[in-house]
């Protein structure tokens, strides 16, 4: 079910970054889309995802080589290393850093890559001013995305974002239950 | 310690499985991508399209937003430009007549003829947003490889923007003159001295393309016109590219090598693209 949730949810969010780079925004729903993926069903799940995104961009986008499948996994893995940390309560405020640090990745990743693969000096003369409107949309995007997956996730009994444990982020891939309860010890567990 | 020594490897394992995971991803791509690329574009068409229909629904909106006397305006200024290329049009027709029977009193062959299919971009890169885009015409319209795209610049005259670098059956995609795999000839100011674009190992930056291996004896002023020169076989001549920004300054005491290179303004603009206009050379037909 979290297969088929996934790559439900992906096409959409692929096509909509084919709509905004139509306008000429660089920005990538898709990069915050896989951290809320990693964030609730975990990395087991979200790394073939990203890969086969990365590609499918590639490919609609008639690129000569394939670098956003690395850039879609460093932009995710930016965006991971915010959501286990305890210095941020609860899943809307971790999302702020982890959002922008996603955004912020994705577009550096991607300015480094055009300017090794193509050779093309343009795109990094406006990085400074690129890379802070792309981590504002991450900040302001990423809470939006959560809250609005995580209403389909509730209506599949799939695994939300916001309901996550941070310190079993990682090894949540197998059983996720879906709905937090109290434990004997009084920690909230998920069933 | 074993077990904090066992972790750091792992994780070392993993990064480097997953290193070697995307090098083959990249290496698969790269290998499939010229059969594979159209083909997918083909088959994900109406996906893509969709993208196109809604960018589409939004600048027709965008559209709609003016008040009446603006778009009243807008009309009658579109009513007077079209007025002067009907003119312009006529004046061309007459042209070509008289061009017609000079050649037949001269017996010199008549020119290649051009057909011209409109097409509308479907698809742009934003991260390689003035090197490539992709349009809805391909070989089911007629189009092929290596087929001039053009535009229509605001005087009414038509500018070069690149050629169709590969073709599907409902899609091609087209390589501007921004990208540096494009190299073709140029013929820079009234006296035509030509050129190769994208070639003579300058690079090109902040919208500019370089044109190199220019005979160093001539110089054209900054600000000349640059036009197609006609050699390519599918780019028809005298189109203009653009304009010529500036030429490297070489001083002729220490420099033999009798070339020079430059850089190109080019006339398109890529940020108002939306329908292009494919050049296709027409094939001669066979006679009876």
């Amino acid at each position: 079910m979290k297969t088929f949730f996934i790559f439900t949810i992906l096409p959409a969010v692929l096509l909509a970054d084919l709509l905004v780079g139509n306008f000429g925004f660089s920005f990538s729903l898709t990069a915050l889309t896989l951290i809320y993926f990693s964030g609730s069903m975990g990395l087991k799940h979200t790394l073939p995802a990203a890969v086969a995104a990365g590609m499918f961009l590639d490919m609609c986008c008639a690129r000569q080589e394939a670098f956003s499948a690395a850039t879609l996994l460093a932009a995710t893995a930016a965006g991971m290393y915010f959501i286990p940390r305890k210095e941020f309560r609860g899943s809307l405020i971790r999302s702020l850093p982890a959002g922008a640090a996603a955004e912020g990745v994705f577009v550096f990743a991607n300015a480094v890559a055009v300017t090794c693969i193509y050779g093309k000096t343009g795109y990094p003369s406006g990085l400074a001013a690129h890379l802070a409107t792309a981590m504002l949309f991450g900040m302001l995007c990423f809470p939006g995305i959560a809250v609005l997956f995580d209403a389909l996730a509730a209506l599949l009994n799939l695994p939300r974002y916001m309901a996550s444990d941070p310190e079993d982020l990682l090894v949540r891939a197998e059983t996720t239950p879906a709905i937090p309860v109290e434990t004997a010890s009084g920690r909230r567990r998920r069933r | 310690m074993a077990t904090e020594k066992n972790e750091k490897n792992a994780v070392f394992l993993y990064a480097a499985a997953l290193l070697i995971f995307l090098l083959m991803v990249m290496a698969v791509y790269h290998a499939v991508r010229p059969g594979v690329g159209r083909l997918t574009a083909d088959f994900f068409y109406p996906y893509l399209r969709v993208s196109r229909l809604a960018v589409n629904a939004i600048s027709d909106r965008t559209l709609l937003s003016f008040s009446r006397a603006e778009l009243a305006a807008k009309l009658e200024q579109q009513q007077k430009i079209n007025t002067s290329l009907a003119l312009q049009a006529a004046a061309a027709a007459e042209l070509f007549r008289e061009n017609q029977v000079l050649r037949r009193y001269l017996g010199i062959k008549a020119p290649k003829k051009w057909s011209y299919i409109t097409a509308e971009v479907m698809l742009r890169d934003p991260l390689l947003w003035l090197e490539h885009f992709t349009i809805d015409r391909g070989r089911m319209d007629g189009v092929e490889q290596g087929d001039a795209v053009l535009d229509i610049s605001e005087d009414g005259l038509p500018i070069l923007i690149g050629v169709v670098g590969s073709c599907g059956r409902h899609n091609s995609e087209v390589m501007t003159v921004y990208n540096p795999d494009f190299c073709f000839s140029a013929g820079i100011g009234p006296e035509r001295m030509t050129g190769f674009i994208n070639a003579g190992g300058r690079q090109g930056s902040d919208g500019r393309i370089p044109v190199g291996y220019l005979a160093s004896a001539g110089t054209p002023a900054a600000g000349s016109a640059v036009f197609t020169t006609g050699f390519e076989q599918r780019i028809p001549g005298g189109i203009k590219i653009g304009e010529l920004d500036r030429l490297e300054e070489v001083n002729p005491l220490f420099y033999s090598a009798g070339r020079s290179s430059g850089l190109i303004r080019p006339a398109f603009n890529p940020n108002r693209l939306r329908f292009v206009i494919i050049a296709r050379r027409e094939r001669p037909t066979e006679q009876p």
